[in-house]
């Protein structure tokens, strides 16, 4: 059953009095508890499907539903994750996730977000850094908090945009496989994730949407239960196949922008 | 050739010893307290501490030598360059700038020189446009209760309209600047009057409001509101959208969003805002005083000024810096208290 559906959606911003498309006619349906990636090269519009889906932004023609309804604006039932800097810079790690829990869950007490909040944090890996400032803590930690935080708002939908898009790769390897098993933890979950790095989506999606410029172009099916080890995922034949494709997708569309 | 110049060139040529000599000479002869300190660790001591140290010894032998003018007591103005001197060692032992502290300390030392050798030794300035020294710091003891009753006059009115300009001014700020409708009819208005120079209402504020105390606060309210009102609804509007959307995806309502989200993520720059307001708050109590009032620290200098006593205008005057520099001070620690986070 798909929980979220793009119907024809046009989404055109306007600048200076003048309208550019973003997205033309977009049909996508996103299965419920599934774990999508969405991508692309920059610009073609990864960015602005997330932003529709969290209600940040409205479609210019057709409409986007999460679990039949017609998105009315954003609300905690998604929780969102940006590349950088989100998390408030006036808050420590702590209090940020806390303030999450505080304002989606109101009948929480102080003593449970608290004790809630530490557990998330220590989830994802830095409980000792919870009475620190944004400002006081690397990128990597950075995200981790973001990702405690989106996960305390236990919203159905996650949405990522390039959320370790930042980090270098050691550590978003590390946060890549992080996400997936809090992911798998908190069953059903349906993630929208944006990226321009294949190898990110090859190692998260249960599936890949290409997008050109304001299309979406192609899903690819990734087997399920496989192995997330780099080297199992570079021996899998199914796995090779939508690389190789994707890869295609990227080198062809990468002409078709340059002309443009 | 008067004898401080000589003393000063000696102790300048001779280095450390002779110029704490000097020093210690100097007050032991003008009876002054000594400041406390005077010989600090000497790997504290740099030229530019000695240059200073030897200037506040030459002004305290320039005070003591019997000039053309003889004032009728010089111990207010001792009690005034002592303090001046504990202030300035005090910020060079315990502060970090030492070179700029001892920079300031020659720059006030200089100053102070010049004025009392050029008035009080040699007379070379008009009588009475340019008191002498001694009878301007002789104001403060003199008429202290004057003075502090005009300070907390001024206090006062300074208290009620900057305070009430800025609760004002941010809480307005930030709801217009986080509601579009309310953004587009407020801004360009808040644009137009900002840049009017509060200041050209006071003679009319004055003749319209039934009282001068109004009247002032109501000057100092619009000089602060207009400017704290668009620079709020600039910010609101620059803010990081990422931390604007994150939070909406809360499902905040408009409250929690402007005092929660908004006011606090403000914070450091409304804090540091204040460096800059208060001045000019300042500036247009100190005009608005000069209108009609009958009290406050404008009013001290206007109202000597139409008497021609200049030594209490610049005794005024000083005051007026010291007080903005008190508060200045008080502004620096609340910030240093409450500020705990940067971006």
């Amino acid at each position: 059953m798909p929980s979220i559906v793009f119907k024809d959606v046009t989404y055109s911003y306007v600048n200076n009095g003048e309208s550019f498309p973003a997205l033309e006619d977009v049909s996508l349906e996103i299965g419920e508890g599934e774990f999508l990636c969405l991508v692309g090269h920059s610009g073609c519009g990864k960015s602005t499907m997330l932003s529709l889906i969290a209600g940040l932004a409205r479609p210019t023609r057709g409409e986007v539903l999460i679990g039949g309804e017609p998105v009315a604006g954003p609300g905690p039932d998604r929780s969102i994750v940006f590349q950088s800097y989100s998390l408030f810079p006036w808050q420590t790690a702590l209090r940020n996730v806390m303030f999450a829990i505080r304002k989606t869950d109101r009948k929480a007490s102080k003593g449970q977000a608290r004790t809630r909040a530490l557990e998330l944090l220590g989830q994802v890996g830095v409980g000792d850094a919870a009475d620190r400032y944004p400002f006081q803590l690397s990128g990597g930690m950075r995200q981790r908090v973001a990702i405690a935080r989106a996960l305390a708002i236990d919203a159905p939908t996650m949405l990522l945009d390039e959320p370790f898009g930042a980090l270098d790769p050691m550590i978003r390897r590390k946060l890549q496989l992080l996400l997936l098993d809090l992911w798998k933890g908190a069953c059903c979950k349906t993630a929208v994730f944006v990226t321009h790095d294949i190898d990110e989506a090859l190692i998260l999606a249960d599936r890949i949407v290409f997008m050109e410029p304001r299309h979406v172009v192609r899903s690819f099916e990734l087997p399920r239960g496989r192995s997330r080890d780099p080297e199992a995922l570079a021996s899998d034949p199914a796995v090779r196949a939508v690389k190789d494709e994707v890869l295609a997708l990227f080198e062809a569309t990468a002409t078709g922008g340059e002309d443009a | 050739m008067t004898a401080w110049r000589k003393k000063a060139a000696a102790g300048g040529a001779a280095g450390a010893g002779s110029a704490a000599g000097a020093s210690v000479a100097a007050c032991a002869a003008a009876g002054a307290p000594a400041p406390a300190g005077e010989a600090a660790p000497h790997k504290f001591v740099t030229a530019s501490f000695l240059v200073a140290t030897v200037m506040f010894a030459a002004l305290l032998v320039a005070i003591a030598v019997p000039g053309k003018v003889t004032p009728r007591t010089s111990v207010p103005f001792y009690v005034a360059a002592a303090l001046m001197e504990a202030l300035f060692l005090w910020r060079y032992v315990a502060g970090g700038k030492k070179r700029s502290t001892c920079h300031i300390a020659i720059v006030v030392w200089a100053l102070l020189i010049v004025w009392e050798v050029a008035s009080t030794d040699l007379k070379l300035t008009h009588p009475v446009l340019i008191p002498i020294p001694e009878n301007v710091f002789a104001v403060f003891p003199k008429l202290y209760d004057e003075l502090a009753l005009n300070v907390a006059s001024s206090m006062a009115l300074l208290a009620q309209g900057f305070i009430t300009a800025l609760v004002a001014g941010y809480l307005v700020g930030l709801f217009v600047g986080w509601v579009p409708q309310l953004r587009e009819a407020v801004y360009p208005i808040a644009h137009v009057l900002a840049p009017v120079p509060a200041i050209v209402f006071a003679p009319y504020l004055v003749m319209l409001l039934p009282s001068f105390k109004m009247a002032a606060v109501a000057v100092i309210f619009l000089g602060i509101f207009w400017p704290t009102l668009l620079g709020t609804i600039l910010r609101v509007e620059s803010m990081d959208h990422r931390i604007v959307e994150s939070a909406r995806m809360l499902g905040l309502t408009t409250p929690e969003m402007i005092f929660q989200v908004l006011l606090p993520f403000m914070y450091p720059t409304i804090a540091q805002g204040l460096k800059t307001q208060l001045p000019s708050a300042m500036l247009m109590l100190v005009m608005a005083e000069m209108y009609g009032a009958t009290s406050g620290l404008g009013y001290f200098v206007i109202n000597y000024t139409n008497y021609a006593n200049y030594t209490n205008v610049v005794a005024g005057i000083i005051m007026v810096g010291v007080v903005v520099t008190v508060l200045d001070g008080l502004v620096s620690l609340l910030v240093r208290k409450t500020v705990k986070w940067s971006e």
